[in-house]
């Protein structure tokens, strides 16, 4: 349908539109209500001069906060991508599969059982190993060739549903804890600070580059098992790898911000509409269509009930959601 | 064929028995266990008088117990035989959600909101999630069972996302509205076994006499048709019939996760897939795992209480993977 080979100057078009677009976004979070900022002294931003508050809150507390929007929206795309290749089912996402939870839960775990005063500390190893643990559900899943994309929902939302009762548990019997808790499961970015940037930059988006170099087998994979074996791809092997790479990614930005659901359902079902199924072209375009949306998401979370912050998992939940409908809907067989 | 028929009949009995007599013993300890102990003679006595700790809060909430159970069990019953899903279940499709989005809105919104309301405003809002799910499933006078499981996960989590909204908004009093929204059965009393007790004494006989639909479904549409039965209105029919009965039981003890998707699958391993014997077995099973699971909540830590519907997450969820990643 949408899979006409697009030529290459349309291609780069549509990049550029969508980095525009991402600037455009960027230059409101930086300066959206910042206290103290007029047009009279908004040059001192840029001289140097950084003891205004209104200088700190740009540079300190917006800029980070943007940048790490925009990386995890990347990551989690670029994440949503490889799930969805690997899986072979259009609605394959951290959020509908399980992993978010599994990450969440291992999180709360943690805070629980360490009472520790830095806990950015204990948050990372944990919501690593949680994903992991949710990806290996969704991996010994999709091994089965019985799993259509409905059962493979469903058996995410059952898992998802056990860990999701399993972290209310725990949150019951400790309700101290709770509101912190609950706020992070929600996913957030406010607390974002260079760190986290450092973490994001150097440690999730070489991930992100390297899996473009799945693309061709991700390719290859859409023609079917049996198809892929035939053509000499070591089928199981690209579909490990591609797991632990979307395990890695997912659980970083779990990690860094909390879950995030459908930003890696609905970038690349998104970037397939404007450039076609081949993974090559693919993944580039869901990087940057990531990053504007979650971006965007953010803002839309920020302004929505200003003062007060909307986190930017519910966000993205609630537009998700009709766009999975959409997405069932358009398949018009009901085979789907 | 015969002998099949006797020795399946047979073996109904045999399981309805046991479930029977097990349910009994549970029911029995259910009453006697707690955070105050209750000494035989006490029992006895309060039995006589009409009043005190067991008949005033342990009776009503093991009734309630039985009821709810007993309903989660046969609506998920129905709802698998008719999206002809094994996977399906009320909570799945986004029934609970609507439910307890209500409740979380009554709860934290409105403080002063009257107390016994808030029942029959979450089966108001349970039915109408189930409604919004019908209606995008339905299509071309028919409601595919892939549609009507979608957009229920669909749904689901879109008032999923509005519940997590409104306990961040307002976190310091979330607890309250937490625990609902998780499934206890905790304070529950006479009034609301009133609330429940009616659409399980007209549901589940109406489950049963609809038993032999839900067998005919199993062969497919097209044969369906051939056989002379309106798919459609049958199909509605009973999804009605699975939003009253799920409604109902989400009104009084919210979210009881897996009841539903379990318990029908346990009986059709038993005792096959003929849905005269799997209905009321799965009312008898049902009602058996919610007594177990909320004795056990009140036992294990007490005066501490772990809500009914996280046992029984934690004790239907392993068995939900066995089924999913090792059978077959």
């Amino acid at each position: 349908m949408n899979g006409q080979r697009r030529s290459v100057p349309s291609f780069l078009l549509l990049v550029f539109c969508l980095f525009a677009l991402l600037l455009a976004a960027l230059a409101v979070s930086l300066f959206w209500r910042v206290k103290g900022l007029s047009f009279e002294h908004w040059f001192e931003l840029f001289n140097g001069k950084t003891d205004s508050l209104a200088a700190y809150t740009v540079w300190n507390v917006r800029l980070p906060r943007a940048l790490l929007a925009m990386l995890l929206g990347a990551v989690l795309a670029v994440a949503g991508c490889l799930l969805q290749g690997m899986t072979r089912n259009d609605l394959a996402d951290p959020e509908v599969i399980g992993v978010n939870q599994g990450a969440s839960l291992f999180v709360v775990l943690g805070l629980l059982l360490f009472d520790t005063k830095d806990a950015s500390l204990l948050i990372l190893p944990s919501a690593f190993f949680g994903s992991f643990l949710g990806g290996i559900v969704v991996y010994l899943l999709s091994l089965q060739g019985r799993y259509t994309p409905v059962r493979l929902v469903l058996a995410g939302l059952a898992v998802s549903f056990f860990f999701g009762s399993l972290t209310t548990g725990l949150l019951l019997m400790h309700e101290a804890t709770l509101s912190d808790i609950l706020y992070w499961m929600a996913g957030k970015l406010s607390g974002a600070n260079w760190t986290d940037i450092q973490i994001a930059l150097f440690g999730l988006f070489p991930v992100v580059l390297l899996s473009w170099l799945f693309s061709s087998q991700l390719n290859v994979l859409a023609l079917g098992d049996e198809m892929a074996g035939g053509l000499g791809q070591r089928v199981a092997l690209i579909r490990r790898l591609a797991m632990l790479t979307a395990s890695v990614l997912v659980g970083g930005a779990v990690a860094l911000a909390g879950p995030i659901g459908f930003v890696g359902l609905m970038v690349p079902h998104m970037a397939r509409l404007m450039a076609g199924p081949n993974y090559r072209l693919l993944i580039p375009l869901s990087i940057l269509l990531g990053a504007d949306l979650l971006l965007l998401s953010d803002l839309v979370g920020q302004m929505l009930f200003y003062p007060v912050e909307t986190p930017v998992g519910i966000i993205t939940a609630l537009t998700g959601t009709p766009f999975f409908l959409y997405l069932m809907r358009r398949n018009k067989g009901g085979s789907v | 064929m015969r002998p099949q028929r006797m020795i399946t009949r047979r073996r109904f009995w045999i399981l309805f028995a046991a479930g029977l007599g097990l349910l009994l013993v549970f029911a029995a300890l259910s009453l006697r266990f707690g955070a105050v102990f209750v000494s035989l003679e006490q029992l006895v006595e309060e039995w006589r008088k009409g009043q005190g700790i067991v008949f005033e809060y342990r009776l009503p909430r093991l009734l309630i117990a039985i009821l709810v159970g007993m309903n989660m069990a046969v609506a998920g019953a129905v709802i698998q035989g008719v999206t002809r899903n094994p996977m399906a279940a009320p909570d799945l499709i986004g029934l609970n959600a609507g439910g307890g989005l209500v409740i979380a809105i009554l709860l934290l919104m409105i403080p002063d909101f009257p107390a016994y309301t808030l029942p029959v405003a979450s089966f108001c809002g349970a039915a109408a999630a189930g409604g919004l799910v019908f209606l995008l499933a339905y299509r071309k006078g028919s409601i595919a069972p892939t549609r009507l499981v979608l957009s229920g996960v669909a749904v689901g989590s879109g008032l999923q996302a509005l519940i997590t909204l409104l306990l961040v908004k307002y976190a310091p009093n979330a607890a309250q509205a937490l625990v609902f929204l998780k499934g206890s059965l905790y304070a529950r009393t006479w009034p609301h076994v009133g609330m429940i007790a009616p659409w399980t004494l007209a549901g589940i006989p109406l489950a049963f006499f609809f038993s032999r639909v839900l067998s005919m479904l199993q062969l497919g549409e097209e044969s369906v048709r051939g056989l002379g039965l309106r798919v459609h209105l049958a199909r509605l029919l009973l999804l009605a019939l699975v939003v009253a009965l799920a409604g109902s039981s989400v009104a009084v003890a919210g979210t009881i996760g897996f009841v539903g998707l379990i318990v029908p699958h346990l009986v059709k391993y038993l005792i096959g897939p003929d849905f005269r014997f799997v209905i009321p077995l799965s009312a008898l099973f049902g009602a058996l795992l919610l007594v177990t699971a909320d004795m056990i909540g009140r036992v294990i830590m007490p005066p501490a209480e772990i809500p009914a519907g996280i046992l029984t997450a934690l004790i239907g969820a392993p068995y939900f993977l066995y089924l999913l990643i090792l059978r077959r």
